[in-house]
C-alpha cells in the first residue's frame, strides 16, 4: 500500500469509513497474529483481538504514515503481550502454555517438523523456538517489514543492537535447521 | 557457537583471530532479514534460513483474517460512541463561548458582580455602623478602621479637626484625683478626670443586635468615612506622602475635584461626624487646663515630621501620672522618620485623636517603661486606632501604675511610648 493510498484510507478510517478500517486490517491483521503466535502461541488470537480493540479506540488520535502506522499497531501488540505476561505472573497457572516463552524449551522436533512441512505456521515455530529477543527481532523486521530503526524503538533498543540480536537469532535459526540449504530445498522439492 | 558466544562480525577490531567472510555474512544477514533482497544462489548456506523467513512472511491465511466481522463490529460500535463523545470544532466553541458569555455578561455576571459590591459596599457600611457581630466588628477595626464594637465611650466626635490643627502641641494633663476612673470628652477637645466612674459606665447596647441603618445613622457612616479619609490625607500631606490613589479618588469624588486645594477646603469644612457605633450621646466633659507637656514628648515630637500627628493617630507618647502634675513621658527612644515612611498602609489612619485630650491619671508612682524586646510589644496590634480606648490615650490598664496606657494600648500594662506605638502603626 503505496504512501497517499494509505492516507485516503487511514483517513477514511479515522472518519468512521468501515471498509476502509477492513483494509487497514486485512493488511496488518496476519503479521500482528503471528508476532504475536511467536510471543504467545496459546493467547496469539486474544491478544490480536485486543491489540485491534485498542487500535480501534485510538485511530483518531493516529497521524504518520504507513511505516508509522505499523509500527504503531505492533507497538500495541507487544504491549498486550506484556500485560497479559504480566497477568500471568501475578496469577501463575499450571499450564505449560502460559509459560513465558523465553522459559520454554527448544522443541527438539521443530527442525524436523519444518523440514517435513515448511508451512507458514511451522516457519512460526522454528522462529519461535529462538530466544525471544532474537525471534522478536526477526518477527518485526521480515514479518512486520519494520526498518532496525523502527524496531528498536517498539524494543527499546538501538539500531545496532537491533541487528545484532537479528543476526544472531539468524544464526541461530540456521543452526536450528541443521541442514544444508541445498538438502533442504532437495527434501521440499520432493515432498511437493 | 553458543548462545554467549559472539559471532566474529560483532568484534570487528578485535587483534586476534576472527573468522573470514564475517562482514559478508553480516551483509548476507541484512539481505535475509530485507525481504526480496537475498540472492540465495549466491548464499547457498542461508538458504534454509531464507526459506523459513519467506514461509513466515507468506500471504495470509484464511484463519489469519476469520476475526474479521467481529473487529468492524467493534470497530462500528466504536465509531457510534466516537460520534457521542467528538469534540466540537474550536470555532464553533469560540462561538458557543461567546454567545453563552454575551448572554450571561449582562444578566447573572452582572447581577453577581453588582451582588458582590453591594456586599462588599455594605459589609464596610455596616462595619463603619457597627452593626456587625463583635469579631467581624473588630477585625473590621482592625482593617478598615471601622469603630471597635465595645468601644462607645470614646468617639471621632471628640476629635475637633480644627482644634488640633490649632493646637499641635500635646498636652497631657495628669489630674490628682483619687478615683480611677477617667472619661474622655467627646465634644469638648480635652480629656479630664471626672469624680464618678459613670461616664464610663454608660449604657452602650448592644451593637450586634442592631438590625440595620437607618437614614440617619447611615448619612453619619458617611460622613465618618469622608472625615477620615480628610485625616489621612491631610496627614500624609503633612508627612509628605500621597494618599491611597483609590482613597484618593473617593475623596475627590466627596470634595468634588481633585486638586490639593479643593480637598483641603473640602476636608477643613468637614464637620467632625459622630460615631455611629455610640447609640447615645457621649458624655461631655468640660475641658480641663492642661499641664505643660514634658520635654521628652517635645523631644519625639520633634522628630516627627507633620506635627502632633501621633496624637490622632492614636501613637501617643506615654505619660506617667505622678502625684505631682508634672507629667514624665517616657518615651527616651527617637521615632525616626525612617520609621514613618515605613508605614504600610498610607491611608490607613490610626485613629481620632483628641489634639487636646489630656492623659488623665491617677495619682501613681511614677513608673519607667519597661523596655520590650519583643519586635510587637504587648498588643501590637491593639492600640492606635483612635476609636478604642487605647488609641485614645486612655487605656483602662493605663489608670494604674504602670504608665497610663497611652496610645499604644497595651493589655498587658506595659507601658507604650511613642515609639513603641510608631511601631505599632508600622505593623498595621
Amino acid at each position: 500500500m503505496s504512501d497517499d493510498v494509505f492516507e485516503d484510507v487511514l483517513l477514511a478510517a479515522q472518519e468512521g469509513d468501515e471498509n476502509a478500517f477492513a483494509q487497514l486490517w486485512r493488511a496488518l491483521n496476519p503479521p500482528v497474529v503471528r508476532y504475536l503466535r511467536t510471543l504467545s502461541p496459546s493467547s496469539a488470537s486474544d491478544l490480536a483481538s485486543e491489540t485491534w480493540v485498542q487500535v480501534i479506540r485510538n485511530l483518531a488520535k493516529f497521524s504518520g504514515g504507513e511505516p508509522a502506522f505499523r509500527a504503531w499497531v505492533f507497538t500495541i501488540a507487544r504491549n498486550k503481550v506484556l500485560d497479559a505476561v504480566r497477568h500471568d505472573h501475578r496469577r501463575p497457572r499450571s499450564s505449560s502454555d502460559d509459560i513465558a516463552l523465553d522459559q520454554l524449551p527448544s522443541p527438539d522436533d521443530t527442525a524436523q517438523l519444518a523440514m517435513d512441512n515448511l508451512s507458514t505456521d511451522a516457519a512460526l515455530d522454528l522462529i519461535a523456538s529462538l530466544p525471544r529477543d532474537q525471534a522478536e527481532v526477526i518477527m518485526l523486521r521480515v514479518v512486520a517489514g519494520l526498518d532496525a530503526t523502527a524496531v528498536g524503538v517498539i524494543l527499546g533498543k538501538s539500531p545496532g543492537a537491533v541487528r545484532v540480536a537479528a543476526h544472531r537469532g539468524l544464526h541461530r535459526l540456521q543452526e536450528l535447521v541443521g541442514r544444508p540449504p541445498v538438502t533442504l530445498s532437495a527434501q521440499q522439492e520432493g515432498f511437493q | 557457537m553458543h548462545d554467549d558466544d559472539v559471532w566474529g562480525g560483532e568484534m570487528p577490531n578485535l587483534p586476534f583471530w576472527r573468522r573470514h567472510n564475517d562482514q559478508t555474512d553480516a551483509e548476507q544477514l541484512d539481505q535475509l532479514l530485507d525481504a526480496g533482497q537475498f540472492d540465495a544462489a549466491a548464499n547457498p548456506e542461508w538458504q534454509s534460513v531464507s526459506d523459513v523467513l519467506r514461509s513466515a512472511a507468506a500471504a495470509a491465511e484464511p484463519s489469519e483474517l476469520a476475526g474479521e466481522t467481529a473487529t468492524l463490529a467493534a470497530f462500528r460500535r466504536e465509531q457510534v460512541g466516537i460520534r457521542h463523545r467528538r469534540p466540537q470544532p474550536i470555532a464553533r466553541y469560540k462561538t458557543v463561548i461567546a454567545n453563552r458569555f454575551s448572554t450571561l455578561l449582562p444578566g447573572r455576571i452582572a447581577v453577581g458582580l453588582a451582588a458582590g459590591v453591594v456586599t462588599l459596599t455594605g459589609a464596610a457600611t455596616a462595619a463603619y455602623a457597627c452593626v456587625l457581630p463583635a469579631p467581624i466588628q473588630s477585625f473590621a477595626h482592625t482593617t478598615i478602621g471601622a469603630p471597635r464594637p465595645s468601644d462607645s465611650k470614646l468617639s471621632v466626635a471628640a476629635v475637633d479637626a480644627d482644634n488640633w490643627k490649632n493646637h499641635p502641641t500635646p498636652s497631657v494633663s495628669a489630674t490628682p484625683t483619687p478615683t480611677p476612673s477617667v472619661s474622655v470628652s467627646a465634644a469638648a477637645v480635652t480629656a479630664s478626670v471626672t469624680p464618678t466612674p459613670t461616664a464610663s459606665k454608660s449604657p452602650v447596647p448592644k451593637v450586634t443586635e442592631k438590625p440595620a441603618l437607618d437614614p440617619a445613622q447611615l448619612a453619619a457612616v458617611e460622613a465618618l468615612v469622608d472625615y477620615r479619609l480628610c485625616q489621612s490625607y491631610t496627614t500624609l500631606t503633612n508627612l509628605g506622602k500621597s494618599l491611597d490613589p483609590k482613597a484618593l479618588a473617593i475623596l475627590a469624588k466627596a470634595a468634588g475635584s481633585s486638586t490639593p486645594a479643593t480637598i483641603a477646603a473640602y476636608c477643613a469644612a468637614l464637620p467632625v461626624p459622630p460615631n455611629p457605633c455610640l447609640a447615645q450621646p457621649l458624655p461631655t466633659a468640660s475641658p480641663s487646663p492642661s499641664t505643660t507637656p514634658s520635654a521628652n514628648i517635645k523631644d519625639n515630637d520633634k522628630y516627627i515630621k507633620g506635627g502632633d500627628w501621633w496624637r490622632w493617630c492614636g501613637i501617643c507618647p506615654s505619660a506617667t501620672a505622678s502625684p505631682t502634675p508634672t507629667v514624665s513621658a517616657t518615651s527616651t527612644a527617637t521615632p525616626g522618620v525612617s520609621s514613618l515612611h515605613r508605614f504600610p498602609f498610607p491611608w490607613f489612619w490610626c485613629g481620632d485623636r483628641d489634639p487636646k485630650a489630656s492623659h488623665s491619671a491617677k495619682p501613681t508612682p511614677t513608673v519607667k517603661p519597661t523596655p520590650t524586646k519583643s519586635p510587637f510589644p504587648g498588643n501590637w496590634w491593639g492600640g492606635g486606632f483612635g476609636f478604642g480606648k487605647d488609641g485614645n490615650g486612655q487605656g483602662s490598664n493605663g489608670q494604674g501604675g504602670n504608665g497610663a496606657g497611652t496610645g499604644g494600648g497595651q493589655r498587658d500594662g506595659t507601658p507604650m511610648h511613642a515609639v513603641q506605638g510608631a511601631d505599632t502603626a508600622q505593623h498595621h
